[in-house]
């Protein structure tokens, strides 16, 4: 099972939420309390909890069982087979064991990179006098949202055997015997680092902003200077923040999917992520082998998010105070010049070239490294619009990302509902549940809802019901967390006083909870839109040409080696879809948001 | 009617935090639960609400049982007929001023809730800040948003929880004064939860001492003040300093062997020790020998430390070894001979116990 051991407390964390890591983890509730009394319509709140809990329960653990049915069997799904422990014992031949090594090898090199510079930029930004931190943070916050597989691609077009740079290099300078190549570790650890800097200055950002100011001035007060501070008071005081938002980091890294997938398959570097795919998707399939893979990743991945939960815990208690105070300004002086160079320039590597050569690419006739040589064309912008299949693609991904984020937002908002407010018995059973899939890489939930819906006389395999579930169960806990935290910050009598001024509880919860925590509400599903919209991991074994999403086709064009539509469509989509987003913001009003 | 408390007893876990405490609250009645924290006064009240579920005992409001975990029975808050204010105050943050106080009104279908809300309004003296929203109002005016919002739905009882511990020192006592008033405008019962006994005693018709989930004792404000019967009592209740007084030759003696003159006559046994409780703002110093002391209670000491308060020195003075403590206006050296005069019926034997 995945995160077994994270069974104490389960409030799952944040790894790609836009908050901040350290936030969601809010304090709970007095441990003693017993559940409130429940009154007036608890009839129906008490059935509800029965649906959530069972829903949730089929949702998570449904792929668990399945996976593990699967490991247990020499055949594939739905075929006749016998029980086995082969696959198990195969996790220990030298080809999987180096696989083992390569994925925690990536994972480590990868974490500790993006840590490094994920922090420095929050630091430069937040904490010295570095010019134009609004936009960086901007321009941070955006590439956050670039998918993986996109930016990935870019970086296949620019430094592949056959890209831009060696173009450049042959062609145009004529440079011979001078090769890049990115289909190596070392290319997908550096496209990795790009992807998680934005995720390690988010989390950071929040420790950073608020610390609280009396740690440095008592510092400065005993006579340090302002590097001496940073060295001595500052960066110790942030090292359980940048422990846990290291070990997220490498969560992330060893269940990363795309870009080991795009740029590890070509260059004969396997994952286990990878490995999983490369045996269900290509002949002789072994999804006996593939789940325990699937089982053993999601195991790995487990202990260190329960490893960073207890970091993060103990952390929370030490440093932040909750009181924001006046935080020093460090003067960059002679570094200013390296600060701007790493600011800016991983904008340039992370998000501003990636988008200029996706451009570039998508409106070149046949590829070619000069752009004076180019010839170019709208016609792959065309070909989008005139193609049914990538028009539905566009409307599948309406439907699953704007209907399936506002399933999973209800849900969420259940389970906080009942895990934090109402507590009935079992809700740390509910708590724990709904937390599991955190735990488990997309590739392997895609798995196991592969072999279990090719044994449920559920049909839906191939739908777009499928891929709604996948999403919803993989990023559940973004929402609970989003949900979560913000409820805990509702102060109990302010519901309380509700029903002693005469409300029944469910007059509490619509005049008095839902409109306090409607913004963590907006917030929730504007995340889970996002994070469904560039999900491809777990939709990579579970799309079929008729439930395409924007995702998936952008996908299957480059499978194709079809760099220009592929190009064109991600530009497209992500122009479309922050349109959309936008446009939803403007409606809901999430410009403005509740006080308290 | 008022409120009827049996036996009340309420349990976390393995913690018994309530253990079968009684007592009424007659109509109009003001009844403040005083203790320390952890004592059990707020889980009381919040029984009462009915944001707890009781483990036993009976709780009555207005003649109607609204608690009875033997016979099943417990009535939700919202059908209490409550009117409770917070010590967060808890006021909702995303409605208007009036639309917090007209809450309890709408909840129950009321249409009309113009005129009540301007009433509840003008009672508390915010009529001008209607259509405010809470984040633009004072800390006080909070405050006297949610008594407002209390008193809008005609509640049956009135419950408060510490409703001035988190106002500044000025403005608690220019509120104590209003509570006191408007409830006793409103003439229903009403408790009142606080660990001040500067407001226990000034705005009670009756205060109940708890500790430790137990009621100490009970009685009218000047009563426990100045005749408690419980060694807790006189501590909590403005420090009190305690003298241990012998029986011999049908008199008091205090430790440094001088008579105790009381108000009355106390009979006692032939060695028997009692604890005389002796309130630091009852004394007074004058030099020995002074005629001052003439008439009084006289204790011999002797300055063993002093802090200068501004309207009155808080002395520490040494009487054969017991330090008692002092608020005087008289001025003496550290370390002077004094004599400690009070009047006898400000010195009270607690009962045996």
């Amino acid at each position: 099972m995945s995160v077994k051991s994270a069974t104490v407390d389960t409030a799952s964390n944040p790894a790609g939420t836009a908050a901040p890591a350290e936030a969601p983890l809010t304090p709970r509730l007095s441990e003693g309390g017993a559940s409130e009394p429940l009154f007036g319509s608890g009839w129906l709140l008490g059935s509800l909890y029965l649906a959530v809990s069972v829903l949730v329960g089929l949702l998570v653990l449904i792929p668990l069982v399945a996976l593990l049915y699967g490991s247990l069997r020499n055949a594939a799904p739905g075929m006749p087979g016998e029980w086995t422990l082969a696959n198990w014992a195969a996790l220990a031949s030298p080809g999987i064991a180096g696989t083992f090594a390569t994925t925690i090898g990536i994972g480590i090199a990868a974490s500790i990179l993006s840590a490094v510079f994920g922090t420095a930029i929050a630091l430069i930004v937040h904490r010295t006098d570095f010019r134009g931190g609004r936009v960086v943070t901007a321009l941070v916050s955006l590439s956050f949202f670039l998918p993986s597989f996109i930016l990935a691609m870019a970086w296949i077009i620019i430094g592949s055997p056959g890209g831009l740079i060696n173009g450049i290099f042959e062609d145009v300078l004529g440079l011979e015997g001078w090769k890049v190549d990115v289909y190596t570790i070392t290319g997908i650890i550096f496209v990795m680092v790009l992807h998680q800097i934005p995720f390690v200055y988010l989390a950071m950002a929040g420790p950073i902003i608020g610390m609280d100011a009396t740690f440095e001035e008592a510092a400065r007060a005993a006579g340090g200077s302002p590097l001496a501070v940073l060295r001595r008071v500052t960066l110790p005081l942030l090292s359980f923040s940048l422990t846990s938002s290291l070990v997220l980091s490498f969560v992330l890294s060893i269940e990363q999917f795309a870009i080991p997938a795009l740029m590890g398959i070509p260059g004969h570097v396997t994952v286990l992520a990878t490995q999983l795919y490369l045996l269900v998707r290509f002949p002789p399939p072994d999804y006996g082998l593939a789940s325990a893979i699937g089982l053993a990743l999601s195991a790995l991945t487990g202990i260190a998010i329960w490893l960073q939960r207890r970091i993060a815990r103990k952390g929370r208690l030490t440093v932040t105070t909750g009181k924001a105070g006046r935080l020093t300004t460090i003067s960059l002086g002679r570094w200013r010049f390296a600060a701007n160079l790493l600011c800016w320039g991983y904008l340039a590597l992370a998000l501003i070239i990636p988008i200029i050569i996706l451009t570039y690419v998508s409106v070149l006739k046949y590829f070619t490294a000069n752009p004076l040589e180019g010839a170019y064309t709208l016609r792959n912008y065309v070909f989008l619009f005139d193609s049914g299949a990538t028009l539905r693609s566009f409307w599948n991904t309406l439907i699953v990302s704007g209907l399936g984020a506002l399933g999973g937002v209800v849900l969420a908002a259940f389970i906080s509902y009942y895990t934090l407010r109402q507590r009935p018995p079992g809700y740390r059973t509910l708590d724990f549940t709904a937390s599991l899939p955190f735990g488990m890489p997309g590739v392997v939930l895609g798995l196991g809802l592969l072999w279990a819906y090719a044994y449920l006389p559920l049909p839906i395999y191939g739908t777009l019901m499928i891929l709604i579930i996948a999403f919803v169960t993989r990023f559940l806990a973004y929402a609970t967390e989003t949900i979560g935290g913000r409820l805990v910050q509702i102060d109990k009598s302010l519901e309380e006083a509700a029903w002693t001024a005469g409300a029944t509880r469910i007059q509490g919860i619509g005049r008095i909870l839902v409109p306090l925590a409607l913004p963590s509400l907006r917030g929730a599903y504007f995340l889970l839109f996002m994070a469904f919209f560039r999900e491809i991991s777990s939709a990579v074994l579970l799309y079929t040409a008729s439930s395409n999403v924007l995702s998936t086709s952008i996908w299957s064009f480059f499978e194709q080696a079809n760099w220009g539509l592929a190009s064109s469509l991600s530009l497209t989509s992500m122009i479309v879809v922050l349109a959309f987003m936008y446009g939803l913001m403007l409606i809901t009003g999430g410009h403005r948001s509740a006080k308290t | 009617m008022g409120i009827k408390v049996s036996s009340l007893v309420k349990i976390y876990g393995s913690t018994t935090i309530v253990h079968g405490i009684s007592f009424n609250v007659e109509d109009g009645e003001f009844v403040t639960l005083l203790g320390p924290s952890g004592c059990g006064k707020t889980t009381t009240l919040r029984c009462i609400a009915g944001l707890e579920r009781t483990d036993g005992g009976v709780i009555e409001i207005d003649g109607k049982v609204v608690s009875d975990p033997q016979q099943g029975i417990f009535v939700a808050p919202h059908e209490r007929s409550l009117g409770m204010v917070f010590q967060s105050y808890a006021i909702w943050p995303h409605m208007t001023v009036a639309q917090n106080v007209a809450f309890p009104l709408e909840v129950r279908g009321e249409k009309n809730s113009r005129e009540t809300v301007a009433w509840a309004l003008d009672v508390v003296g915010l009529k001008a800040l209607a259509g405010r929203q809470p984040s633009e109002l004072s800390g006080g005016q909070q405050q006297r948003v949610a008594l407002a919002r209390a008193i809008a739905g005609r509640p049956k009882v009135l419950l408060f929880d510490e409703p001035l511990s988190n106002l500044d020192a000025r403005l608690r006592d220019r509120t104590r004064a209003e509570i006191s008033r408007i409830q006793k405008e409103l003439a229903i019962p009403a408790v009142y939860v606080t660990h001040d006994q500067a407001e226990a005693l000034s705005m009670s018709d009756r205060i109940i001492v708890m500790d430790a989930g137990h009621i100490v004792e009970e009685g009218l404000p000047r009563t426990l003040y100045r005749r408690p019967m419980r060694r807790f009592t006189a501590d909590f209740i403005g420090a009190a300093n305690f003298l241990t007084v012998v029986h011999r030759d049908q008199a008091w003696f205090a430790p440094d062997g001088s008579v105790v003159q009381l108000d009355h006559v106390e009979p006692g046994e032939p060695g028997e020790k009692r604890e005389a409780v002796l309130r630091a703002e009852s004394m007074s110093l004058c030099a020995k020998g002074d005629p001052a002391a003439a008439g009084l209670n006289a204790l011999h000491g002797k300055v063993a430390n002093l802090q200068y308060m501004g309207p009155h020195i808080e002395y520490s003075i040494d009487i054969s070894g017991v330090l008692l403590n002092a608020l005087c206006k008289e001025e003496f050296e550290r370390g002077a001979d004094v004599l400690v005069t009070f009047r006898p019926q400000d010195i009270h034997l607690l009962p045996r116990p």
